[in-house]
């Protein structure tokens, strides 16, 4: 009997839960934008172009690997695209101390590829100077709609 | 006139007083003119296409590059692991020929891979399907064979590579699994399958010569006239012209033409032995055929002479071809022939199997006008269907049905952004929806613009930011190259079973999108679609010159009638037959339109001559059809034989062009030899000036 109750319950909850998954929209182009601009300074530039290209990254996911290695291998990706990297890590991967590792490293941009492109195993402890950072992205990402990593966001 | 019988006394005994000399000088002088001005012979007609095509100056404009583009066709027994391999290795050993621009097969698709489900990544992967193994390229192959149809049949069993480059490949080095088929034409001839069928194509003659004539006599100086007016006719072209690249085919005009005027002299003399009079042989040969002969000669350069100031090579070169041979043949018949004759004996004067020729006469064929009238009312239907087909709305004349070829297409550009790129998408679109299965595919920066967008799961429709993340994407695969250079973009047309002409005529006409053809096989197409209005136009001023100049001759309207229609029947049928067979249009085809037209209009003067010469002297009807048909219709039967016979085992050369010209020229001399003996005398018979002085409506 009461798992017949508790299958009910499932059954109608699921449509009300799918409903709010729904309403979870992307925000706008526009709006997407002028919140990225605010975060701007907590982004790692790579890259001189001059399309800006705002991409969220994992710095453990094998994809965000994939593709800050093939960025930054070629010449002429990082000649025509500007990349402002955020490091916003999946729950899943637990990388937060990779990213504080990042943030705190004197030439931020250097330790990213190295950890990126050439596999070093890099971390240092949170700490309150980068949760702030941090919890700016995650805020901005959640906002904008991010849920996979690398999230691409072209200036257009 | 027909009825003054020139004297020739004196001029003969010149002749053979001097024959040595005449001998010798014709030889220096054929030698001199052929070390002098020798052409260049090609088998392929494209140049010749190509360079009389406003599209290639358009392309030249804008400093496009054209390529050829060749198919090899590949089939193997099964499609696994190895063979999979052996194919992938092809493609690459394809790819870096340094006369290789681009290869598309079955290994140069780019697949565009989304997120899987589950996968936490938006980022788009673009792999290559050599990079695919066997399983997994089969079932993708199955699941969307629409997009390899052009590539790979549906059994596995049967791959195709186009192969884009400056010059056609030579295959023979590269390592081909199964077995394969590769059509390369670059225009070069091979002399030595050449050579081998000229021997076989002389010891033919040779053959059919003895069994005619019972003599070597007729080989001998046939070769020798033949010879010696290819060289001249050709020699003097390029001095004239400058043009020093002939088709090899071309030569075939000068043949023919040659053969026929040379056999209604030589028939005359070899007929007119039996007085066993060398000389009065010779004469006859002589008084008999220099006036006739000289109007063909006039005929062709009135008719044709115009043709030579219109602006295209191939007219240029056709119409002098048959103008140059003509005279030459002329001449060398009035000159060197009696000279070389004057040395040669016949020991067997009479012509066999003539006789069976009589079998028509004796029969009436001859005098059934509703015949004659319903045959000409058919064929000038056809004449009007042709004119409504060529000058009507579309084309429709020209057809040219391929089956899984390619079209390659440049684009020119400002700027890529979106509203170019849904230009292309619209042309794309409305040309599938116009032509629907006879499209098979598109390939086109926008077809992977819009791929790459349906696999983004970041963007929906096509917008400026969905266009921005495909171009990243382009830019991160390097796919760039592929799609699109500095100053154009490029576009792949996989055709299923389509006629071309019509597409590309749809593509000439379509409006919004500035195109160019750059493969040089749909230039060809384009540049026939063009000039076919201006080749048809031109036969039919030539052949409207040949009808009045032939009324001017034997100052007949009547004649003008049959001038025109003689020569045009042989065309308008051939015309109806290749319509039928929808046969694309090609020079060989133009060539052997031409012999055809030279050797009619030869026969209608000859026939003619011949035919009121006789009725003038008060002679019947029906002798007069006799004697007709024996000195005027044997030489035209006889040459007609060979040429025929000549033309038909070039079908079987395994040159291409030759396979063409000898097809083409065998069916035109069939047909003009039947309208010469069917419809000829018949159409002298209706407009018989002289008739009511006999009974009419009857042979006598």
């Amino acid at each position: 009997m009461l798992k017949i109750v508790i299958l009910i319950i499932h059954l109608i909850s699921a449509p009300l839960l799918g409903n709010v998954l729904k309403e979870h929209k992307p925000s706008s182009y526009d709006a997407s934008l002028s919140m990225l601009k605010s975060i701007d300074n907590d982004a790692i530039v790579l890259g001189t172009g001059e399309k800006v290209l705002y991409v969220f990254i994992d710095p453990l996911c094998k994809h965000s690997r994939k593709f800050v290695s093939m960025v930054s291998n070629k010449s002429v990706m990082l000649s025509k695209y500007q990349y402002h990297f955020f490091l916003f890590s999946l729950p899943r991967l637990k990388s937060q101390n990779v990213v504080t590792a990042i943030y705190m490293s004197d030439n931020p941009s250097e330790t990213l590829l190295k950890i990126m492109v050439d596999n070093k195993h890099l971390s240092q402890k949170q700490n309150d100077m980068t949760d702030s950072k941090i919890k700016r992205i995650s805020s901005t990402a959640e906002k904008i709609g991010v849920f996979k990593r690398p999230y691409i966001f072209i200036i257009k | 006139m027909y009825y003054n019988t020139p004297k020739m006394n004196r001029y003969l005994d010149f002749i053979l007083k001097y024959r040595v000399f005449v001998i010798i000088f014709y030889f220096i002088f054929v030698v001199f003119m052929g070390a002098l001005y020798t052409p260049k012979f090609l088998s392929s007609d494209a140049l010749f296409w190509l360079k009389d095509s406003p599209h290639l100056e358009q392309i030249k404009e804008k400093k496009f590059t054209t390529h050829h583009l060749s198919k090899l066709v590949i089939r193997v027994e099964k499609f696994d692991e190895m063979t999979r391999r052996s194919l992938l290795d092809l493609h690459n050993e394809l790819v870096k020929l340094k006369e290789v621009q681009k290869v598309y097969s079955l290994f140069s698709h780019d697949i565009v891979q989304s997120s899987k489900d589950g996968e936490a990544s938006e980022m788009l992967t673009v792999i290559n399907t050599g990079e695919i193994d066997t399983l997994a390229l089969r079932k993708l192959i199955i699941d969307l064979h629409s997009n390899y149809a052009s590539v790979v049949d549906d059994d596995f069993k049967t791959f195709y590579y186009f192969i884009s480059g400056d010059e056609f490949i030579d295959i023979s080095k590269l390592s081909i699994p199964g077995s394969y088929e590769y059509a390369a034409n670059d225009g070069t001839i091979d002399w030595y399958s050449l050579g081998v069928y000229i021997i076989a194509a002389l010891l033919m003659t040779i053959l059919i010569f003895r069994l005619l004539f019972r003599s070597y006599v007729v080989f001998f100086s046939a070769a020798v006239l033949i010879a010696f007016s290819t060289v001249l006719t050709f020699a003097f072209i390029v001095m004239l012209t400058g043009i020093e690249t002939i088709h090899i085919s071309m030569l075939f005009i000068a043949i023919s033409i040659t053969l026929v005027e040379f056999l209604y002299f030589y028939y005359r003399w070899h007929v007119s032995q039996y007085r066993n009079n060398r000389h009065n042989a010779l004469i006859k040969m002589l008084t008999r055929n220099i006036t006739p002969a000289m109007w063909t000669s006039v005929i062709t350069i009135l008719g044709l002479g115009s043709l030579v100031f219109i602006d295209s090579d191939i007219i240029k070169l056709l119409s002098l071809g048959v103008i140059l041979s003509s005279v030459v043949g002329y001449v060398l018949n009035l000159t060197l022939l009696p000279a070389l004759l004057s040395y040669l004996n016949i020991e067997h004067a009479r012509v066999p199997y003539v006789k069976l020729g009589y079998i028509l006469l004796q029969r009436e064929v001859y005098n059934n006008k509703k015949l004659l009238l319903l045959f000409l009312g058919v064929t000038y239907g056809l004449i009007i269907i042709g004119a409504y087909m060529i000058y009507g709305e579309n084309n429709k004349f020209l057809k040219l049905n391929v089956k899984n070829e390619q079209i390659e297409l440049k684009i020119p550009y400002e700027q890529i952004d979106l509203p170019f790129v849904k230009s292309i998408e619209k042309f794309t679109h409305d040309m599938e929806e116009h032509f629907e299965d006879g499209i098979d595919n598109v390939v086109s920066l926008s077809t992977i613009i819009h791929s790459l967008n349906d696999s983004n799961t970041q963007t929906k429709e096509l917008d400026e930011i969905a266009f921005s993340q495909a171009l990243f994407y382009m830019d991160l695969y390097g796919l760039n190259d592929k799609y699109f250079d500095e100053s154009s973009t490029h576009i792949i047309i996989n055709l299923w079973d389509i006629n071309k002409i019509e597409l590309i005529e749809w593509m000439l006409q379509y409006e919004g999108i500035e195109l160019y053809f750059i493969d040089n096989a749909t230039l060809i197409s384009s540049a026939k679609y063009d000039q076919t209005v201006l080749l048809a136009s031109s036969l039919f001023f030539a052949l409207l010159i040949i009808g009045i100049i032939t009324g001017w001759i034997f100052r007949s309207k009547a004649m003008v009638f049959v001038g025109f229609t003689v020569n045009v029947i042989p065309i308008v049928w051939f015309g109806m037959i290749i319509t039928l067979l929808a046969i694309p249009l090609s020079l060989e085809m133009l060539i052997a339109m031409t012999i055809s037209l030279g050797l009619a209009s030869d026969a209608t003067i000859h026939f003619a001559f011949k035919y009121f010469r006789l009725r003038y002297f008060g002679r019947g009807r029906k002798y007069s059809l006799e004697k007709m048909y024996f000195y005027s219709g044997i030489p035209v039967v006889i040459g007609s034989i060979i040429l025929i016979s000549v033309f038909s085992m070039l079908y079987f050369s395994g040159i291409h062009s030759l396979e063409l010209i000898g097809l083409y020229s065998a069916s035109m001399i069939l047909l003009s030899l039947m309208t010469d003996l069917f419809v000829l005398p018949a159409m002298l018979l209706y407009i018989d000036k002289f008739q009511e002085k006999f009974k009419p409506n009857k042979i006598v």
